[in-house]
């Protein structure tokens, strides 16, 4: 890999990690979602360096390029992201549901109280 | 024993307040429970001074009841009835389908159309296909029959208005809950259903098929999780 790629590519990561730690800064975004994107941008710093070692990991494998190995991993990850969303979207929904309920009978108690 | 109706309402402009003042002659306890109508439906339950429920995100069908069945719960009702706000149920059942559990011969009782022979409005063929589908599962994993497997005409007990205020399905509750609930006694007594005067069904052809799809995954989680407490 050239060295003008390697150095454009880390600092795109250190963005983004800047941007994601802001984010966190801000409240905006939780400790806890924080993590996997700070974990990500590392492991993508490390295999900017570690290319070599990953052909032979690819190898080891049995995918031919290093290229499709990241494809690979990349299409890996955010299907997990993905399905960590969903999740959290059904249980996220499940409690504005108890909330909206709870809402109105309380109101319509007050009301009846009134 | 007291008794509660519970009317969902969801755009029913037209027929809310007929439907009210059915259950009213029947002299009943009724609550209305509004999921967030984009019509006049607020408007005219509170002008006509009907005893309503606002919930002010629109829960789907399944969220409306189990409002229903806390409410009932709280207020220390012995007996909870869903009953339809578009006009397709008939008031003067209620009084039967109280009566088994009056008697404490049964947990839950539904109002169906595919036994005796008062309802002439059955359905489309399609749906009834669909209903048979279900009931064919239903008999397959519980060893009983419930022929009117979609009805949501039902009566419950305390003990299946407290198993409803802590679980209820927020789609297709109907099939659902008939199976979270089947060690418990059912019964089905038959009603006239009308067809609806006012409005849309919820229900479009194509929502039938992911309907059916939604209702059996939900069968066979609750079929895996007997004894657990599953994520409806």
């Amino acid at each position: 890999m050239p060295s003008s790629l390697k150095i454009f590519l880390v600092i795109s990561i250190l963005i983004f990690l800047i941007h994601v730690i802001n984010n966190v800064r801000k409240n905006k975004l939780s400790v806890r979602n924080s993590i996997i994107w700070l974990i990500m941008g590392i492991v993508i710093i490390i295999c900017v360096f570690q290319i070599n070692n990953l052909e032979y990991i690819a190898k080891l494998v049995g995918i031919k390029t290093v290229s499709n190995l990241l494809f690979f991993l990349g299409f890996i990850f955010l299907i997990f992201v993905t399905f960590d969303i969903t999740r959290t979207i059904s249980v996220q929904n499940k409690k504005i549901i108890t909330l909206t309920q709870e809402l109105a009978i309380l109101r319509k108690e007050r009301e009846d109280h009134e | 024993m007291k008794v509660l109706i519970i009317i969902p309402c969801y755009n029913e402009q037209e027929s809310i307040v007929e439907v009210v003042n059915n259950i009213k002659k029947e002299g009943l306890d009724y609550i209305v429970i509004n999921d967030g109508s984009t019509d006049n439906s607020l408007k005219i339950l509170r002008e006509n001074n009907i005893n309503h429920i606002n919930l002010d995100n629109n829960l789907g069908i399944g969220g409306v009841m189990q409002t229903g069945y806390k409410y009932a719960l709280r207020k220390g009702y012995d007996i909870a009835v869903q009953f339809d706000g578009d006009g397709q149920h008939d008031s003067s059942y209620i009084k039967d389908l109280i009566k088994p559990i009056e008697d404490k011969k049964a947990n839950l009782v539904i109002g169906s159309r595919f036994i005796g022979n008062k309802s002439k409005f059955k359905s489309t063929i399609l749906r009834r296909m669909g209903i048979s589908i279900l009931s064919g599962l239903y008999k397959i994993m519980t060893h009983k029959e419930i022929k009117d497997m979609t009805s949501g005409f039902r009566a419950a007990d305390r003990e299946v208005i407290e198993i409803f205020s802590k679980q209820y399905p927020y789609e297709y509750p109907e099939p659902v809950t008939n199976l979270s609930i089947s060690n418990k006694v059912i019964k089905e007594i038959p009603v006239k259903m009308k067809k609806r005067e006012h409005g849309k069904s919820s229900i479009t052809p194509i929502k039938s098929m992911y309907y059916m799809i939604n209702v059996i995954i939900y069968f066979i989680i609750i079929i895996l999780s007997r004894g657990d407490d599953y994520n409806a």
